[in-house]
């Protein structure tokens, strides 16, 4: 499987790129272990299992033994979609402040994924946005940024 | 004697207004994320986790550990009323109490469930009380390459258990020793794999990292599907079992509890896996097995008293060794830990408040989800009609708040992000999180034990194994391992000869 393939060559390139760290720190000697031993041996287990993975995945027809954990992605861009659109809030949040960007983002995310009428959406997004932040950041004083609504404070 | 003592000592402490308060809301909390199918009580905790930071440790524990058991109670009313578990440990409860609810008995089956698990969660706790401080003090006479070997058990036991494979487990596991290297070293106090960024001197938080991989990955699987169960309509009536219900479920309850708590006490175990056997086993004894599956009482009460006992033995090895047994038991080790306490042998010595607390604390909570639950049962009802895409946004929002409000860096919301993306993945690919945290939270104390016994043994490997305990300790995780490859190779074979066959 692709997957499989992929995360078994991550980890494996990862797993060694981790082991030079580990040699670069002091490793030191069984006697004296130094700091590097242990991210060392880290990165051995890692290389070591996910080459099995990566292995197992070239080798194998069919991977029976954990098909039944797996279930493939249903709506493959709606997730993509809610990522992105996750990644813009993090990147605006400190900078337009919580409500804004929340605002947003619900909006965003109702609009996504369930098919309601606009004044519905913008609606249920500011109750959702509002309520939130009088519970974080009033009540449980979270310290939620304000952003650009900061001059008005 | 001195137990006793120390138990009335615990209700000084669980008996004080604020302490009270946090175990009714922990165990009202726990029944609501059982109710609920989007969320189960490990994300639940996890997302819990920064509230808790401001708070005394004892109420907070208190706190947490409710929704842990609280959940196991809440998790049955979805189960008997919509034939979904609200959470794993629940599955089993469908079989019956399902088609109990069916028949008109939905009252009954809902009453037993919160009798059963009522009973066997006392019975857990009177269970820990005894063997947690037993534990502890055989646990003393550890040294560094016996709690290096049991700990070493101990996850790969986690991974042995894992839903998918060992192998995956164990790329988790090592992912997890890795990111626990982060930061600092203790000894000698050289910067590990920080790549010159200032947010890794100081370590890998672990409250984004569980909150990721638990909370936000379970908004994610959320957002994908939609929830299909549908509400049974029909009126819940006679809540209380009958004559006849109870001398049908008593001995189940009895015998799936004492189950439940041996099987908790083993790490890697998950409340599901006990609760599982034990259905097998009151069918196997039961003297109409034919009518299991149809809506027989003992059906729902034992699987129900199992998990709750099961969740009870869970703590024992967690605060006598300090060593968590699976992925509620790692958070609730993250708690402690971020609170300034080192759960070990001297835990129960050191922080006797704590822990007697905690157990005077369960026995309240266990009484208190009795009288909540029952009639809260049509509340309960009323939350499910909740469209599923606003809790999941409110879900989606307390995640970003509370790992956010910690230390109000958005650097930690970054590491949020990224766990959310691996865990959600992850699973797809049949990679489980568990591994990773507890390996990430162990991580620390298995460099500093391997580091002590190398320095003892003047280097040589040769002291796991010339030590009885540290022996037997790993002899056990090498069964646990070659078992696995044995499995893993035994189901190829069958594929390459079902593929012949064809």
């Amino acid at each position: 499987m692709d997957g499989d393939r992929i995360s078994g060559l991550f980890g494996f390139l990862f797993g060694v790129f981790i082991i030079r760290d580990g040699v670069r720190l002091d490793i030191g000697g069984f006697h004296q272990p130094g700091p590097g031993l242990f991210v060392l041996l880290g990165g051995v287990f890692l290389a070591i299992f996910s080459a099995l993975i990566l292995l197992q995945s070239i080798l194998a027809k069919t991977i029976t033994t954990d098909s039944e954990t797996r279930g493939g992605i249903e709506n493959p861009w709606v997730i993509v979609f809610i990522f992105m659109g996750l990644v813009i809030y993090v990147l605006i949040f400190e900078w337009l402040g919580f409500i804004i960007t929340t605002f947003l983002l619900v909006t965003f995310l109702l609009r996504l994924l369930e098919q309601k009428k606009w004044w519905n959406i913008l609606l249920t997004a500011g109750v959702i946005t509002l309520s939130t932040f009088i519970i974080f950041n009033v009540f449980l004083k979270s310290g939620l940024p304000k952003g650009i609504l900061g001059v008005f404070h | 004697m001195e137990t006793l003592q120390y138990f009335l000592y615990g209700f000084s402490v669980a008996l004080q207004p604020i302490n009270l308060f946090y175990c009714f809301l922990g165990v009202l909390a726990g029944s609501l994320v059982g109710v609920l199918p989007a969320i189960g009580p490990v994300a639940a905790v996890a997302l819990l986790l920064p509230t808790t930071f401001h708070m005394n440790p004892i109420s907070a524990i208190i706190l947490l550990v409710g929704v842990n058991y609280g959940a196991m109670y809440g998790g049955s009313t979805t189960a008997i009323l919509l034939n979904v578990p609200g959470e794993t440990a629940s599955v089993i409860t469908c079989l019956d109490g399902h088609p109990m609810a069916l028949q008109g008995r939905a009252g009954p089956a809902l009453g037993i469930a919160a009798f059963g698990s009522f009973i066997a969660g006392s019975l857990g706790v009177v269970g820990l009380m005894f063997f947690a401080p037993v534990l502890g003090r055989a646990a003393l006479r550890l040294g560094p390459p016996e709690y290096f070997a049991l700990m070493i058990m101990s996850l790969t036991m986690v991974s042995y258990m894992a839903r998918g494979s060992m192998i995956k487990a164990l790329m988790m596991a090592s992912w997890g020793l890795i990111f626990s290297t982060v930061g600092m070293d203790l000894i000698s106090t050289k910067l590990r794999l920080t790549f010159t960024l200032l947010y890794l001197e100081e370590g890998m938080h672990i409250i984004p990292m569980t909150i990721g991989l638990f909370g936000l990955r379970e908004v994610f699987d959320n957002f994908q599907t939609t929830f299909k169960g549908e509400i049974l309509k029909v009126k819940i009536k006679n809540l209380l079992p009958t004559l006849q219900d109870w001398k049908d479920s008593i001995f189940p309850i009895l015998r799936c509890g004492a189950f439940g708590f041996s099987m908790g006490i083993l790490p890697g175990i998950s409340p599901s896996v006990p609760t599982f056997i034990s259905y097998g086993i009151e069918k196997k004894l039961s003297k109409h097995p034919e009518k299991f599956g149809t809506g027989v009482i003992e059906g729902v009460a034992g699987p129900e008293a199992c998990n709750n006992a099961a969740s009870m033995g869970m703590q024992v090895p967690l605060f006598s060794l300090g060593i968590p047994t699976n992925t509620m038991n790692t958070m609730l080790l993250a708690a402690l830990m971020i609170w300034g306490m080192n759960p070990g042998p001297r835990f129960i010595q050191t922080s006797p408040d704590l822990f007697w607390g905690l157990i005077a604390s369960m026995y309240i909570g266990n009484m208190l989800l009795l009288v909540i639950n029952l009639p809260l049962i049509p509340l309960w009802v009323k939350v499910l009609k909740i469209p599923p895409v606003l809790l999941n946004v409110l879900i989606l929002l307390f995640c970003i708040i509370g790992v956010y409000s910690i230390n109000r860096d958005m650097p930690d919301v970054y590491v949020l992000m990224i766990f959310g993306a691996v865990g959600f993945l992850g699973k797809k690919l049949g990679y489980e999180g568990a591994p990773l945290i507890l390996a990430f939270i162990l991580g620390q104390r298995i460099e500093i034990a391997l580091r002590q016994s190398l320095i003892m043994s003047d280097g040589s490997f040769s002291i796991f194994l010339t030590r009885p305990l540290s022996a037997v300790f790993i002899v056990i995780t090498l069964a646990i391992t070659i078992s696995a490859i044995i499995g893993t190779v035994r189901a190829k074979i069958k594929v390459i000869e079902s593929d012949e066959d064809f």
